[in-house]
């Protein structure tokens, strides 16, 4: 686990839910009538239930795989967005500063694949292959056209692992040494 | 796309359809100690970058109640080697095919500012040792190789369904 991970909380809740699944489902079952007060499960039938209950497991295995690219994608282009303090020290100070401005600006419109390819050095080159996959595989699942080939699956775990495997190398390669900043 | 490319990719396939045939006669067996009937399925699986074709899924079912089926996912799929569905009637979950300690990760170390080489290779997924199909524990990430009591268990997870 990586302190301050931005996507934990994401991947937590998920897990989370689908526990809450599995109790609905074996309360709706029992019709357990104090546990079922006003939700759809009150008077459901065992399948009306099941079939309820795993409609929204696999909409939430989706839904977490949108929400954990999203989050990453905003922790890159906040941390590309750092680097406008380098920029803005240059010379002249007014033209530096408009320039950083345009970039952190520009950043925001910039291509995710192309994004991760400036981390290739420093990061593991399996890693950006495979988060370059999950962005696919997230594009597949919102657009969702049955006429196209499935592009590689991601699993929520993998893609959890993936993605916060890649902010912890990014941060730990990007953190400035001891040695620079005291110099 | 050259004849050396869509062999290699008729290779995948092949060999992702024996690693599933392997699985599903564990299963068989398995299903078989539980008192479980398997019949088996076709479905289509149309993956980018491969030739459409048809793998196989098994129903699992006791005295008529149908208890959850074995559903192929794809020969091509992100941190493993191929995937196969256990689908119940109440959740889903995912059994990942992985070489050796699966996929791994290289780490890099940056010195005054030049990146080098930061040691060996670690696993990205602990819980990996040697070839074959593993489940993801949800809050612990850790890989477990699908055995007979394992499956079972998954069986119960994700169909509620009282196997005694």
């Amino acid at each position: 686990m990586i302190f301050g991970n931005p996507l934990q909380p994401i991947y937590d809740a998920f897990v989370v839910a689908n526990d809450c699944f599995k109790v609905a489902v074996r309360a709706a079952k029992g019709q357990e009538t104090h546990l079922l007060g006003r939700t759809q499960f009150f008077g459901a039938t065992s399948t009306e239930a099941e079939t309820a209950v795993l409609d929204a497991s696999n909409q939430a295995s989706d839904l977490v795989i949108l929400a954990l690219f999203a989050t990453f994608e905003r922790w890159v282009i906040e941390h590309l967005q750092g680097a406008s303090g380098l920029i803005a020290g240059g010379y002249p100070v007014d033209y530096s500063a408009s320039l950083a401005n345009k970039f952190e600006k520009a950043v925001e419109r910039w291509r995710v694949e192309e994004v991760l390819d400036l981390f290739k050095v420093e990061v593991d080159q399996q890693l950006i292959m495979q988060a370059k996959q999950i962005k696919k595989y997230r594009d597949w699942i919102a657009h969702r056209n049955p006429q196209k080939a499935l592009p590689p699956k991601a699993t929520p775990e993998v893609t959890f692992d993936v993605l916060s495997d890649l902010i912890e190398q990014i941060r730990t390669t990007h953190a400035p040494s001891p040695l620079a900043a005291s110099a | 796309m050259t004849e050396q490319k869509v062999e290699q990719r008729s290779a995948m396939v092949c060999t992702y359809l024996d690693r599933v045939e392997a699985l599903y006669r564990d299963v068989q067996q398995w299903c078989t100690t539980l008192g479980l009937i398997v019949t088996q399925g076709t479905v289509e699986l149309n993956e980018e970058g491969l030739p459409r074709y048809d793998a196989p899924c098994l129903h699992i079912a006791r005295d008529g109640a149908h208890i959850a089926d074995l559903v192929p996912a794809g020969a091509s799929v992100i941190g493993a080697q191929g995937r196969v569905d256990l689908v119940g009637r109440i959740a889903r979950q995912a059994l990942l095919f992985q070489i050796g300690k699966g996929p791994t990760i290289s780490k890099r170390t940056v010195v005054d500012g030049k990146t080098t080489d930061g040691g060996p290779e670690r696993p990205m997924i602990p819980g990996i040792n040697g070839d074959g199909w593993y489940w993801l524990e949800p809050p612990a990430r850790r890989a477990k190789h699908v055995d007979e009591t394992l499956f079972g268990d998954l069986l119960r997870d994700v169909s509620d369904y009282d196997l005694r």
